[in-house]
């Protein structure tokens, strides 16, 4: 390990962390704020919601009662933006980990350093996920904080799991994005992929609560692995994550073998 | 003698392009390479395939011994190395670069590489972003040697850098070399190679024409010679002097193209009444080719 290069990633990564993480506190901070009224007006909504397509619904992880508590939370943080933002964050690192010195030129330099390149591909994935773990603390600590003020009824231990579980997911993508760039050393491309993969996988799970012809599609998805909805219940998924962090591994190995072999271009 | 870098047959192919074809290079301690060539040449191909940034399609590097196949790392210990179009990370000072690769290369002593700094006038606490192309690769060069290398390696090291601190550059680099230290550096400036290099390669379409001593290579040059006389003089009086390749009469003016010692030639134009003399070097693609043809005659 590498501390300088850790630090070094760490410190280019700041930006990216602050940013990403105040976006996700303030968005989950204002719906818990208004979280009280939602509450206020339950029967006018529910009876709303019954009314909206299923599809839409499913879309939106609107899932039982809107009202309730984990209902909100699951349909407003978990549905949508928590994921997706961590996603963001991971991805978006990721895709600068090589691939992005590599198009500025910087890579040269630290290249020529008597470190290997597994070292170095490992230390920036070991920085990402440090990055991720403050994100997903900020948001694990706004929703504990903000619930408990917003009179969210809904357990500590089902909030953490279900922000876990959202980091969780969010791995394989980032160890995508690490071998699409150490293939190619195109940033592009490293975003990309992970994200074109990302979306199709996302509305897969989503919607295949709604299709029977969907629904055995939906182990290919990581969403559907990751089991958000059921940690947030208080029953995380141990499979299902055992199952992310193989596929984050197998995707890892790939990058750093690919990396060995990869002519460093300017 | 110890020999520090090894090449056998090396050649790197991007598809059907030869960028290098069959490189075979012996450098021991203590000396400095010049590695010339003309852009595209293959000279920055052989030198990120010596720092394992890209690897070679045929062939194999040996550095202190150890082939490079089987790990770099070691021998990355004991290299210093300034890429070329170099590169540095925009945010960080001068001092944050030298202690990020002191860290990474666990050698957190840099009163070498400040002795350096100010010897080439750097000034190590802006950021790099901020400095001017000369000062970054000032900033390259110092951080190539800030471990004390056996050997450097140097993608046309002395570009952007102004006649004074080329000056200290070159005199840190023979001292280096004085000091047991082993350099290659690509460079398409002869007179650089002349002044610094001990051997001379180069470069052709990826092929390494010549290998030679400098002083050898010097001798074997042409040079452009330009009489100017008070009267016409006939070409023919030059032609079948020694060393005299081509002539040509043109007014009051003969100009010649001439290999090796210059005094025949000289005295034979001192015969008439001889109002000025010119010397010009040619440009180094005119070595280039004048040396290859050269080559192919004496074959």
């Amino acid at each position: 390990m590498a501390a300088e290069l850790i630090g070094k990633t760490l410190r280019d990564n700041r930006g990216s962390a602050l940013g990403w993480g105040a976006v996700l506190v303030a968005s989950v901070g204002l719906q818990l704020a208004v979280y009280p009224a939602v509450r206020n007006a339950r029967a006018d909504l529910d009876q709303l919601l019954d009314a909206y397509p299923e599809a839409f619904k499913a879309l939106f992880g609107v899932q039982g009662s809107f009202t309730s508590g984990v209902g909100y939370v699951q349909a407003e943080v978990f549905g949508f933006l928590a994921p997706l933002v961590l996603l963001g964050v991971v991805i978006g690192q990721a895709a600068r980990a090589t691939a992005a010195e590599e198009r500025a030129g910087t890579l040269d330099l630290l290249l020529a350093n008597p470190v290997s390149r597994t070292r170095v591909l490992a230390d920036k994935a070991l920085a990402i996920v440090v990055s991720l773990l403050a994100v997903t603390a900020a948001l694990a600590a706004v929703l504990v904080v903000g619930g408990r003020m917003a009179g969210l009824d809904v357990p500590v231990p089902g909030l953490m799991a279900a922000c876990a579980a959202s980091a969780v997911v969010a791995l394989p993508f980032g160890a995508l994005a690490l071998l699409v760039g150490a293939t190619t050393g195109r940033p592009g491309w490293a975003v990309a992929v992970p994200v074109g993969v990302a979306l199709p996988a996302f509305l897969l799970d989503a919607l295949s609560a709604l299709s029977d012809d969907l629904r055995p599609w939906r182990v290919l998805s990581p969403f559907h692995h990751a089991g958000i909805d059921d940690a947030l219940a208080g029953h995380p998924g141990w499979g299902g994550i055992a199952v992310l962090l193989l596929v984050t591994a197998v995707l890892m190995g790939a990058a750093i073998a690919v990396f060995q072999r990869h002519d460093v271009t300017r | 003698m110890t020999v520090v870098v090894h090449t056998k047959q090396l050649s790197k192919d991007y598809g059907r392009r030869r960028a290098l074809h069959q490189l075979d290079l012996d450098l021991h301690a203590g000396e400095v390479y010049g590695l010339l060539g003309p852009n595209g040449a293959g000279k920055t191909t052989t030198i990120r395939l010596l720092m394992d940034l890209i690897r070679p399609t045929r062939g194999r590097v040996v550095l202190f011994g150890e082939d490079l196949a089987t790990g770099s790392v070691q021998a990355r210990q004991r290299i210093g190395y300034v890429p070329g179009d170099l590169v540095l990370y925009d945010r960080l000072t001068g001092e944050e670069h030298l202690r990020l690769f002191a860290g990474l290369r666990g050698h957190p002593d840099l009163t070498e590489a400040r002795v350096l700094a100010k010897r080439l006038d750097l000034d190590l606490g802006r950021r790099a972003g901020e400095l001017s192309k000369g000062n970054r690769q000032k900033l390259g060069i110092v951080q190539a040697f800030l471990h004390h290398p056996e050997l450097v390696i140097l993608d046309e090291p002395a570009s952007g850098l102004d006649p004074v601190a080329q000056r200290e550059f070159h005199a840190h680099l023979r001292e280096f070399a004085a000091d047991g230290g082993t350099a290659l550096f690509s460079s398409h400036v002869l007179s650089e190679v002349e002044q610094v290099a001990d051997r001379v390669g180069i470069l052709l379409s990826g092929t390494l024409v010549v290998d030679a001593r400098v002083d050898a290579l010097k001798a074997k040059a042409l040079r452009a010679l330009t009489f100017t006389f008070a009267e016409p003089v006939p070409a023919s009086v030059f032609e079948g002097v020694a060393g005299v390749r081509e002539v040509r009469a043109d007014g009051m003016s003969v100009h010649c193209r001439v290999v090796g010692p210059v005094g025949e030639l000289v005295r034979a134009a001192a015969l008439y009444s001889l109002v000025n003399v010119t010397s010009q070097e040619p440009d180094l693609q005119e070595i280039f080719l004048d040396y290859v043809e050269g080559e192919d005659r004496g074959r």
